[in-house]
């Protein structure tokens, strides 16, 4: 085991049974998982195996059609009814059909019962079917009990894209300083001085007041990734970081992505490096038809790996 | 006539040639400021999240005012906004408001189509940058996305202000009163006295070719300062 367990069990980001459908096209279907703090999970798969979209789901980039996102024990979905036991409980379809099975199986213990009941609502929909307001006034109420703002959340929720999105009208400077200072998390020169910190800590200090399209790609992204710290995240998502650049380029990222992680910090990162994932994660998930299929400690998913399509998958791309 | 002859009437008449002219840029000059502004809202509504019901209705009518104003032909757009507000405002006296108006109501429709392919030609990654550090909708707008969108749509923004100028000549072919008076705009004065000077006809003509010809080229001199202003974040 690696010492990444020692650190302490606190979820930050956590999935629920997430679906998402673009039109007819599913893309999730079913995917569920938690990150710890302190935790570096790398996610694998082939192209269009929904591992970006997942990604993007995670700050609500792209709307799941179904499902939860937990960030820090607060809810940022909309509650997914079938996912709360306690809800369809306490609704009167749950209290009809116990009554209703109670008379048909009396020898069937009451334990078993519920989880039987629990599954025919859940497989009919019979909670949209058939409740009124009751229904909809415990979902409210656990909705707003534990209700998260998406902006506030994305604050603590760093990103940083494959075509790095620096701000083309504003400097570097102002790239990094314009969220803390709108958001009023920092007055300018705090902000400022973050910034600097942040531009000597990857040696780029001199870029500080130039226009993002006079930097190589690998300066762009390594200011992205800073543009995300300035914001002292709780969690930094990366989505494919090194997949737009040029091969001399890829080193200088993921050793400010490496740093990043010696530092403790949570990272959720989609990638196709696969060095990346063996010496940094402490968890791969491999990702295929829009759910995960494997999930492993990183020596045990490289050497032994067990699905049919991840063994196809790394006999790829590992030559 | 002389062409001298010719040449010598128009400098006599000079002032009413300039007369004309600033009734056809007053006209201009307020239609584009309503018509950046109508343009401004739609372009807006056609942008933001339909989220509600409210959105998606403006949405609606956003889409069936282009359509209308896109669809029929300017002149006819006069003649019945010429009816319509003097009927209804029975302003007999002044009405160079119903020239302002329509070139306005129909500029706004151009105007929000160019604004809103200006601004959806800004790369989707911008706003989510924007959002994923916790900015709101409307402060990446404003702040990242308009910016830019402003620097793409200077170019189709002065085209529609050039056409919309060299346009407003068709008001020569209504009434035009302020304070009880009759005025003309550039092409009307030009009309006017020429049934009184057939002679000098085409001289008038051309008079009024080569001063909306000037305006032109000082309206395109502008855009140029003004794209040179804004180019500093490709180059430095």
């Amino acid at each position: 085991m690696t010492e990444n367990n020692v650190v302490a069990e606190k979820s930050i980001v956590k999935v629920s049974n997430l679906y998402k459908s673009f039109g007819k096209v599913k893309v999730l279907n079913g995917v569920t998982c938690d990150i710890k703090k302190g935790e570096k999970v790398v996610i694998l798969g082939p192209s269009g195996s929904g591992k970006s979209t997942m990604l993007r789901c995670m700050n609500l980039l792209e709307t799941p059609t179904y499902g939860e996102i937990w960030f820090q024990g607060k809810l940022l979905t909309p509650v997914d009814p079938y996912l709360h036991f306690d809800v369809i409980r306490e609704s009167l379809t749950y209290k009809h059909l116990m009554i209703k099975a109670n008379k048909e199986f009396p020898s069937v213990s009451p334990e078993e019962l519920d989880l039987k009941v629990i599954e025919d609502i859940k497989k009919n929909d019979l909670l949209t079917k058939r409740e009124g307001k009751s229904y909809k006034k415990a979902i409210k109420t656990l909705y707003k009990d534990n209700f998260m703002d998406v902006n506030v959340t994305r604050q603590k929720m760093g990103m940083v894209f494959q075509h790095f999105n620096l701000f083309n009208n504003l400097t570097v400077m102002d790239n990094l300083t314009l969220a803390p200072i709108k958001l009023k998390l920092k007055t300018k020169e705090e902000a400022e001085k973050k910034a600097i910190e942040l531009l000597k800590r990857i040696g780029l200090e001199d870029k500080a007041h130039v226009y993002p399209s006079t930097l190589s790609g690998g300066q762009k992204q390594r200011i992205a990734i800073i543009r995300a710290l300035a914001m002292e995240p709780d969690v930094m998502l990366f989505d494919e970081p090194t997949s737009a650049l040029d091969p001399e380029m890829v080193g200088e990222v993921l050793e400010l992505m490496k740093d990043l992680a010696n530092e403790g910090m949570t990272m959720v990162v989609v990638t196709h490096e696969m060095g990346f994932a063996k010496e940094v994660a402490s968890r791969v998930l491999f990702m295929d038809e829009g759910i995960i299929k494997e999930e492993n400690e990183p020596k045990e998913f490289f050497s032994n790996p067990k699905d049919k399509r991840l063994v196809e998958f790394l006999s790829k791309v590992l030559y | 006539m002389s062409l001298r002859e010719q040449l010598n009437y128009i400098f006599e008449i000079r002032g009413l040639l300039f007369e004309g002219l600033g009734i056809s840029l007053i006209i201009a000059f307020v239609a584009l400021i309503i018509g950046f502004l109508i343009g401004v809202i739609l372009a807006m509504i056609k942008i933001a999240p339909k989220t509600n019901i409210l959105i998606k209705l403006l949405d609606k009518f956003a889409d069936l005012y282009i359509a209308v104003i896109r669809g029929t032909p300017m002149l006819v757009q006069l003649l019945i906004m010429y009816g319509v507000i003097l009927v209804s405002f029975k302003s007999y006296d002044t009405n160079l408001v119903v020239p302002i108006v329509s070139f306005g109501i129909n500029s706004g429709a151009y105007m929000a189509e160019i604004i809103r392919s200006g601004i959806s030609s800004i790369d989707k990654g911008q706003m989510e940058a924007g959002r994923s550090l916790g900015l709101t909708w409307k402060t990446t707008m404003f702040s990242i996305i308009i910016p830019q969108a402003i620097k793409v749509v200077i170019p189709t923004i002065f085209n529609e202000i050039i056409i919309l100028v060299k346009e407003t000549s068709v008001v020569c072919y209504i009434a035009l009163r302020v304070g009880g008076k009759q005025v003309r705009d550039l092409l009307g004065v030009a009309e006017k006295l020429g049934l009184a000077e057939p002679g000098c006809y085409m001289a008038l003509i051309f008079s009024v070719a080569i001063m909306y010809l000037i305006v032109v080229l000082i309206l395109t001199f502008v855009q140029k300062l003004i794209e040179r202003r804004l180019s500093v974040n490709d180059r430095k």
